[in-house]
């Protein structure tokens, strides 16, 4: 495929056909360059500026105003508020600090139920450690002051 | 005698005419006019693919110049001046173009027909139409310069000096629209070739 040069684009742009100015030109701009000839676009920017501003003046002015919102809308945005109410709720729920629950049996008249959160929150401050689980009796402390002369 | 004084304005420099223009003498202000007009009408029409707008535009350069010369400094850089002037109603125009399309484009629904074909004139060429079509879709800050360097023939420092920016800027601006221009016109090259 043929690639298409620097040389090649700057051929073509020289190659395109020039504008003259019209027949006229020159008389037209000395006479609009005349001291006592009127600017044209100054006041055509502003008839058309005071024109739009007049329209919009008037499309406010004629606009209808908002419907009232239908019965059923109107239902539906109370049971959007409820939900949201709903939602707010567990979330403050939520937030509270609750341990898990262990169902443990019951009946009809009484439900027997293990609150972990409160069992937790009711713990005895210091924990006794039983015999089982701990160390032997012979056995000497993990830890021990280090003796700096033993090194060398 | 009168042949004398046309002789007279036709062999001044840009310098002395508008010298001659701001003491009040119209003649000066033609001869401006006619020596520039048709190089100013061509590159605005580059670059608004309008030739009516673009000479609206030309005419209100001219006005603007001819309204505030006092501040023109004669230093031999009239046409570089000119085009500047240009240049910043081009921007003017394009701004208020792009608001109104924005604006039109909420009311009035699009009508799906292509645009009109560059220059508002039919080229005879089907390759000067694509090429000035590619030309016109450059984006702004590229198009001013490969106009000026490759259509009207101008140096890199006449056109640092009439877009306000430096020669290095010029240079990399036009190198990068021949690069866009490259890849619009590649298909249509190979397919011209092939």
């Amino acid at each position: 495929m043929p690639r298409l040069t620097d040389g090649d684009i700057d051929r073509l742009l020289r190659q395109l056909p020039r504008s003259r100015a019209s027949t006229g030109f020159a008389p037209r701009v000395l006479a609009a360059a005349r001291p006592g000839h009127a600017p044209r676009r100054p006041a055509v920017a502003w008839i058309a500026a005071a024109a739009v501003a007049v329209a919009l003046a008037l499309a406010v002015w004629l606009r209808p105003p908002p419907a009232a919102p239908p019965a059923d809308r109107q239902q539906l945005l109370a049971e959007q508020q409820e939900l949201m109410r709903e939602l707010e709720q567990l979330k403050a729920a939520l937030r509270q600090p609750t341990g898990p629950v262990v169902y443990l049996g019951g009946d009809e008249r009484v439900d027997l139920v293990l609150d972990l959160g409160q069992a937790w929150q009711q713990r005895p401050a210091s924990r006794t450690v039983p015999a089982a689980l701990g160390p032997p009796a012979g056995a000497r402390p993990v830890t021990q002051p280090r003796e700096e002369g033993r090194r060398r | 005698m009168g042949g004398h004084v046309v002789d007279d304005y036709k062999t001044a420099s840009d310098d002395r005419l508008v010298e001659r223009g701001r003491s009040g003498d119209p003649a000066a202000w033609g001869e401006i006019v006619e020596r520039h007009k048709d190089c100013l009408v061509n590159y605005l029409t580059r670059m608004t693919a309008d030739r009516t707008v673009a000479e609206d535009l030309a005419q209100e350069a001219f006005l603007r110049f001819f309204q505030k010369a006092d501040r023109y400094r004669p230093r031999g850089k009239l046409r570089a001046y000119l085009f500047r002037i240009a240049s910043n109603l081009l921007r003017s125009q394009q701004r208020r173009q792009r608001r109104w399309q924005l604006l039109s484009a909420r009311f009035v629904p699009p009508t799906g027909e292509p645009p009109p074909p560059p220059g508002g004139e039919m080229l005879e060429r089907e390759r000067d139409r694509l090429v000035a079509a590619a030309v016109a879709r450059l984006p702004h800050r590229f198009r001013a310069p490969i106009v000026l360097f490759n259509v009207e023939g101008w140096s890199y420092r006449e056109i640092a000096e009439a877009l306000g920016c430096r020669e290095g800027t010029v240079k990399s601006r036009i190198h990068r629209a021949r690069r866009l221009l490259r890849r619009e016109l590649q298909p249509y090259w190979a397919e011209e070739a092939g």
